[in-house]
C-alpha cells in the first residue's frame, strides 16, 4: 500500500526537529496508524533519518549518514 | 497430533486465562490494554488489518504454565526432564504456514498489524519472532530477536549481544554475502520458550522443543531461502540479513529487564517473503515479563542442576518476578551443615543470578511474607549474608554503570546472597510455629 503524498509530507514535516516516533503518531492521530507506516516507509526509503541519544529521529537535510558503532 | 498456536489460545480460553475482544482497536493502543488487563487478550478487531493480534499470552507464571499445559510448581522439573531427551524434528512437504504465499510486490510489512509498543520506542516492533537460520557447523538455530519496523521490506533486528545467530552472521559478513534467515511469529508456547533456552551446541532448539513435546516438531522448509521453520507457525518472514553489518540505527526498545533499551547499530533484515496461515492470528509479546516467564523454567532448571551437582538435596526453585526471572533465586533445600552457604555458592556462579535467598524446606518460597519471615528470624547479617565482588555482569544493569567502561570490555557485579535456614547448633523446636487449637476440628464454610 502506497501511502498519499500530503501525508508523507506530514510526516517529513514533523522530522524537520527531534521528535520521539511516540509524539510522531501523536502528531497525526487523524491518520490511520497503518497509513502512517506507509508514510515512514517511503521517508525511510527517501531520507537519511538522523537519531540523537535518546533516540528521537529529525530528517538530515546536509545529507550526512547515521554513525554506526560496527565492532 | 501436534497442539499449535492457536490451539493453545482456544485451551487458555477455556481455563479462563485468556478473553476475546471484539471492540477495535488501532494497533499503537494494544500494548497498554494487554499490559493493564487481568487475562491475556486477543483482540478480534484490529483498525485496518483483517488479522487479529493476541498479547500477554505469558504475562504470569500461572499464564505461561497454562500456556504450557504444565503445573506451576512442575516449571523447572518438566524443562529438565525435556532438555534431557531431545528429539529430531521431521521435515514435512505440505505446512499450514504456507497456506498463503506473498512474494516480490506482495510482500508489504504495513499489511501486518506490527504495534507500537513503549512510549520512547524507535518505532513498531515485532517482539514475538522466532529466528531461524542454518550453518554448516552448527545447523539449525532458533533464537527471539526483536525486529523494529522501518519499511515496506526491511526492518531492523537486535544483533547486539554474543548468540549463535550472530556468529552466523558474523561469518557471512566476514564474506560479505547474506545470511538466510526466516522469522516465524505466532509458535506455541514449547517452541517459543525451547528458542530462547540457550541449547549446546550442535544440538538445535527444536531437538529440545521435541524433548519437550515428548514428539518430534513438524519443520518445512521455507520458500525463498533454505531454512526450516516450524509447519505450524502463523506466520513466516522470509529473507536475509544483509552485509551491511551493524550500520543500521534500532531501538530504543522496552528491555527484558523492565527498563529503556539504549539506541543500538544492528544489521538489516531484508525480507523477500511472507507466508502465512488461513485467516492468520498475529501474537504481540509484552515486554518485560512475557519474555522473562519465557526464560524462568531454563533458569529454575539450571538452578536444580547446578544444586544437584553440589550435592545439596532441594525441595523447590523460584525464579522471581521481581528478578526478571532469573537474577534473584528463591530456594528451599533439605539442608545439612553448611549447604547454606554451599547452595549460595553454587547458584552465584551462574552467569544471570545476581541474588540468592536460601531458606529450609519448611518454608513455601511462593509465599514472599514467609521468605521474609525466615531472613527475618534464620539470619544473622554478619555471619549469613554472603557478598562475592568482582564477577561476570551484563550490560542491562546500570548499577554496574556499563557507560564507563571502555568499548568491549564486559561489566563486573557484587553477588549476594543470604543464608535464611536455621543455623547451626540452634535446635528446630526454637522455631516453633503456633497452631491454631482445635483446627482441624472447625470448617470456616460452617460458619461463613
Amino acid at each position: 500500500m502506497s501511502a498519499p503524498v500530503e501525508i508523507v509530507v506530514r510526516v517529513r514535516s514533523a522530522l524537520q526537529k527531534p521528535i520521539y516516533f511516540s509524539e510522531l503518531l501523536a502528531e497525526l492521530k487523524d491518520i490511520p496508524y497503518r497509513t502512517i507506516l506507509s508514510a515512514w516507509s517511503e521517508v525511510r526509503e527517501t531520507t537519511a533519518l538522523e537519531r540523537d541519544l535518546h533516540g528521537r529521529y529529525w530528517a538530515s537535510d546536509n545529507g550526512q549518514t547515521p554513525p554506526t558503532n560496527d565492532r | 497430533m501436534q497442539e499449535d498456536f492457536r490451539e493453545m489460545l482456544v485451551r487458555m480460553e477455556a481455563l479462563g486465562h485468556l478473553q476475546k475482544v471484539k471492540k477495535k482497536i488501532s494497533p499503537q493502543f494494544l500494548t497498554a490494554l494487554f499490559t493493564a488487563a487481568p487475562r491475556a487478550l486477543l483482540c478480534e478487531s484490529v483498525d485496518d488489518y483483517g488479522i487479529p493480534v493476541v498479547g500477554g499470552l505469558f504475562w504470569t507464571r500461572s499464564r505461561i504454565a497454562a500456556a504450557l499445559g504444565w503445573p506451576e510448581a512442575e516449571l523447572a522439573k518438566r524443562f529438565a526432564a525435556g532438555v534431557a531427551k531431545p528429539i529430531k524434528p521431521i521435515v514435512v512437504s505440505d505446512a499450514a504456514c504456507q497456506e498463503v504465499v506473498r512474494v516480490d510486490d506482495d510482500v508489504d510489512l504495513t499489511a501486518l498489524p506490527i504495534p507500537f509498543m513503549h512510549e520512547k520506542d524507535g518505532g513498531p516492533y515485532i517482539s514475538a519472532g522466532v529466528c531461524f537460520a542454518q550453518n554448516d557447523e552448527f545447523g539449525l538455530n532458533a533464537g527471539c530477536y526483536r525486529l523494529m519496523f522501518r519499511s515496506r521490506r526491511e526492518m531492523a533486528i537486535d544483533l547486539f549481544t554474543a548468540s549463535d545467530l550472530r556468529r552466523f552472521y558474523e561469518q557471512t559478513y566476514a564474506q560479505k554475502r547474506p545470511l538466510e534467515v526466516a522469522v516465524a511469529i505466532g509458535l506455541h508456547a514449547i517452541e517459543h520458550m525451547a528458542a530462547a533456552y540457550k541449547a549446546p551446541p550442535g544440538v538445535s532448539e527444536m531437538e529440545i522443543a521435541g524433548g519437550l513435546r515428548g514428539e518430534p516438531v513438524s519443520l518445512v522448509r521455507a520458500r525463498a531461502v533454505d531454512v526450516l521453520v516450524p509447519a505450524n507457525s502463523e506466520f513466516v518472514l522470509e529473507g536475509e540479513l544483509l552485509p551491511n553489518g551493524w550500520t543500521a540505527d534500532e531501538g530504543p526498545f522496552g528491555e527484558f529487564a523492565g527498563m529503556q533499551g539504549d539506541l543500538k547499530h544492528n544489521p538489516l533484515f531484508r525480507i523477500k517473503a511472507i507466508t502465512h496461515r488461513r485467516s492468520p492470528i498475529f501474537y504481540a509479546l509484552q515486554m518485560p515479563w512475557e519474555n522473562d516467564w519465557l526464560n524462568g523454567p531454563a533458569t529454575e532448571a539450571a538452578c536444580m542442576r547446578i544444586l544437584q551437582v553440589a550435592g545439596i538435596q532441594v525441595a523447590s526453585v523460584r525464579a522471581t518476578e521481581g528478578g526478571c526471572c532469573g537474577w534473584s533465586i528463591y530456594v528451599s533445600i533439605r539442608k545439612r551443615a553448611g549447604e547454606g552457604k554451599n547452595a549460595i555458592a553454587a547458584l552465584l556462579s551462574l552467569p544471570v543470578v545476581k541474588q540468592v535467598i536460601v531458606t529450609d524446606d519448611d518454608i513455601d518460597i511462593y509465599n514472599s511474607a514467609e521468605v521474609e519471615w525466615a531472613v527475618t528470624f534464620r539470619c544473622q547479617a554478619d555471619k549469613d549474608i554472603v557478598i562475592v565482588s568482582g564477577m561476570k555482569a551484563k550490560h542491562v544493569d546500570p548499577s554496574v554503570r556499563p557507560w564507563d567502561l571502555p568499548p568491549g570490555q564486559l561489566p563486573l557485579t557484587a553477588k549476594f546472597g543470604i543464608d535464611a535456614t536455621i543455623p547451626e547448633g540452634i535446635p528446630k523446636f526454637r522455631y516453633e510455629r503456633i497452631v491454631p487449637a482445635f483446627r482441624n476440628d472447625v470448617k470456616v464454610e460452617d460458619y461463613l
